[in-house]
């Protein structure tokens, strides 16, 4: 394999949270190859938006990088000083969020906050810098651009701020984004567009892209290999059709059964009993025992080893040193998926 | 149109003048008002389940809260069970309104926060004056969207956003209505909370026989719960139909749109390139003729005169397009390229 763009190593991140330490990211590993689009799925509180901040150390006051590395084209972005990270930050690593309004300065004309990133970067000569914005507002598909660069964001319609904070977050042609939830609050017609978009960025410059997202769907579709998160743990790593297609762990499996569809009328959902554990109150091993129809004894006993390369799954099932085999079932298990 | 049909639209049309509009509100000018809604013709049958999918701005929530009687439609008729509501006395209103209900989208906006889950629930018997042997009890309504009895003595914040849907389900239930509007039910749900909540509705139509609107912008929810499908553009109906033949079959080039830009897991990665391009326009000032005519590969003069009908094309099944003959063939024509894999190509 190539040299990774980025390598995550072991990453922990801790929020202190009344004066207790809430493990929001535990143990995660996974490598983006330039050029590549990495999916990290999982549901409300999995760590995923965490690991988004992680790496461009935009953690809240109260959280911090407790262990592991993030290692950017070698450089571990945990160490950097304060100028080298403003550097690397929309130069090299760029990101984009769910909801554009956070992100954009109500005051500011979109002309304004673009031409401030090209000059805190010192990009471009200073009067080749409009026409710099403009070409790109045209490029994520911005109609009358030439005009729009005068707008205020609350001027302008959802779909058209999600596109301005992608051509702010690409303005510096980063090798590297983290698109957080990009389309999550927009309909299908206009989410197509923004995946349309991406997908043409990754063809045309390289640019390799972090996707988060709880959206299945919009990960089955636009990602080359995908990394399904619960409880602030990585429990499976496979490119994108083997997930789907072959999905090993207990719940990438319930997950997918839970999905609706058109082609599932009467068939009854898959649903997985109880709720996401409390990270201050997580099972002793394995984090997923308390609702995996699969559990037993071992399970609750041994936290289970995150296995393989390329293809990666923390479950004691596909563990043959695990003893899986010859542990008795738990009682709970019988009860299987709700 | 069907005799049996539990609610039935006709004509409704719902406006609003906002701030903008307010001088054309005080001259009674047409043209300065929000056209959420126009003339809309849809019946809904006793046991179905409706599904009214659009995009956000389409006008659909407000068909819904206008069914249901939260508002008065600014012409047209709402009838339930053959009343016509613009018509009933008061006293009549009340008793039409027990038997419908809205579970809404927000289900903690929706539950006042300083009262505990029990007193939520026996809130609609208080209002609408029920007697005590009327009543079913909030254990009963609890069970019946699996949620055990413990739950009463929580307030709103102690519940996981699947636990408040649920609440809020159980207390549209409670005055034991036939009629009841889910208004995105399972948005901002995690998947396997979502997944509970649709088994939960499909269920509670077998066991309770109930008639629903559900109103989403999620084609895969309606896909799954549908029988039949109201697809709305800018305020108006473009395609209704029985669900199998919406998703095997589309006759509206918006339909098309919003079907080809489904994402399906397990589908594999595929090329699209039936973009639908732009955004929806203003319902301030929706286009002449077709209002989807701005957006729609198949638009001709024709389109930008006069606006299209729903006409029937098969049984059940009307579609408001001048072109559909030509958008059926160009799609049966061209389905299997646009779905290809791009796997192949890629590598």
């Amino acid at each position: 394999m190539s040299e990774p763009l980025l390598r995550v190593e072991g990453l922990e991140v801790v929020y202190r949270v009344q004066g207790r330490r809430l493990p929001a990211v535990t143990d995660l590993s996974f490598d983006v190859a330039p050029g590549e689009i990495l999916g990290i799925v999982g549901e409300s509180g999995c760590g995923k938006s965490t690991l988004g901040l992680a790496l461009l150390r935009l953690l809240p006051q109260n959280g911090e990088i407790a262990g592991g590395r993030l290692l950017f084209r070698g450089r571990d972005i945990a160490a950097l000083d304060r100028e080298e990270l403003r550097r690397i930050r929309g130069s090299q690593v760029a990101m984009i969020f769910q909801d554009p309004l956070t992100s954009l300065n109500p005051t500011l004309t979109v002309g304004a906050q673009l031409l401030d990133a090209l000059r805190a970067h010192g990009r471009g000569a200073a009067k080749d810098r409009r026409g710099r914005i403009v070409a790109m507002l045209e490029r994520v598909g911005i109609p009358d651009a030439a005009d729009r660069v005068g707008r205020y964001p609350h001027e302008l319609s959802g779909g058209m701020r999600q596109r301005i904070m992608i051509a702010m977050a690409l303005l510096l042609e980063p090798a590297l984004l983290v698109a957080d939830e990009p389309t999550s609050a927009l309909d299908v017609t206009l989410q197509m567009q923004i995946l349309e978009l991406l997908r043409a960025l990754r063809r045309d410059r390289g640019t390799a892209i972090l996707f988060i997202s709880h959206d299945l769907g919009v990960v089955s579709e636009i990602c080359d290999r995908a990394v399904v998160m619960y409880a602030g743990r990585p429990v499976e790593e496979a490119d994108i059709r083997t997930m789907f297609e072959q999905p090993r762990h207990p719940y990438t499996q319930a997950l997918l059964a839970s999905i609706p569809s058109w082609r599932r009328r009467g068939e009854e959902l898959g649903s997985i009993r109880g709720r996401v554990p409390s990270l201050f109150d997580l099972p002793p091993a394995c984090a997923f025992a308390d609702r995996c129809p699969h559990v037993r004894a071992v399970c609750r006993e041994q936290p289970p080893r995150y296995l393989g390369a390329g293809r990666r799954v923390r479950c004691h099932i596909y563990d043959s040193a695990s003893g899986y085999a010859s542990s008795p079932p738990s009682l709970t298990a019988r009860a299987g998926l709700r | 149109m069907s005799a049996e049909s539990l609610v039935q639209l006709r004509g409704v049309r719902m406006h609003f003048f906002d701030k903008r509009g307010l001088v054309a509100q005080v001259l009674r000018h047409e043209a300065g008002a929000v056209h959420a809604v126009d003339d809309v013709d849809l019946d809904i049958p006793g046991g179905q389940i409706v599904g009214l999918v659009g995009e956000s701005g389409s006008g659909k929530t407000t068909l819904g809260r206008t069914i249901v009687g939260l508002q008065r439609p600014t012409a047209g008729a709402v009838l339930f069970d053959g009343r016509d509501l613009g018509r009933a006395s008061r006293a009549e209103l009340r008793r039409l309104r027990r038997r419908m209900q809205m579970i809404f989208q927000e289900p903690h906006a929706s539950l006042s926060p300083r009262h505990r889950v029990a007193s939520l629930l026996s809130e609609p018997y208080r209002i609408h004056r029920i007697s005590p042997e009327e009543r079913s009890s909030v254990g009963e309504l609890l069970e019946m969207v699996e949620l055990s009895p413990e739950i009463a003595s929580h307030f709103p914040h102690q519940l996981s956003g699947g636990q408040a849907r649920r609440v809020g389900i159980a207390r549209a239930l409670a005055l034991h209505p036939e009629l009841v509007v889910a208004d995105e039910p399972t948005s901002g749900l995690d998947a396997s909370a979502a997944a509970a909540v649709l088994n939960l509705i499909k269920g509670l139509r077998e066991r309770l026989g109930l008639t629903y609107l559900v109103i989403t912008h999620d084609l895969n929810v309606v896909g799954y719960l549908a029988d039949t499908i109201a697809v709305m553009y800018l305020g108006q109906l473009v395609e209704i139909g029985p669900a199998e033949r919406i998703y095997e079959s589309p006759a509206h080039p918006y339909t098309q749109a919003l079907l080809s830009a489904l994402p399906e897991p397990g589908d594999g990665r595929v090329e699209r390139r039936l973009l639908l391009p732009g955004e929806i326009p203003s319902p301030r000032t929706p286009p002449a003729g077709c209002r989807f005519h701005t957006r729609c590969a198949y638009a001709q003069e024709r389109s930008r005169l006069e606006s299209p009908q729903l006409e029937q094309i098969e049984p059940d099944h009307l579609v408001a397009c001048h072109f559909w003959r030509e958008v059926r063939a160009a799609a049966t024509a061209s389905r299997p390229p646009e779905r290809r894999r791009d796997g192949d190509s890629r590598h």
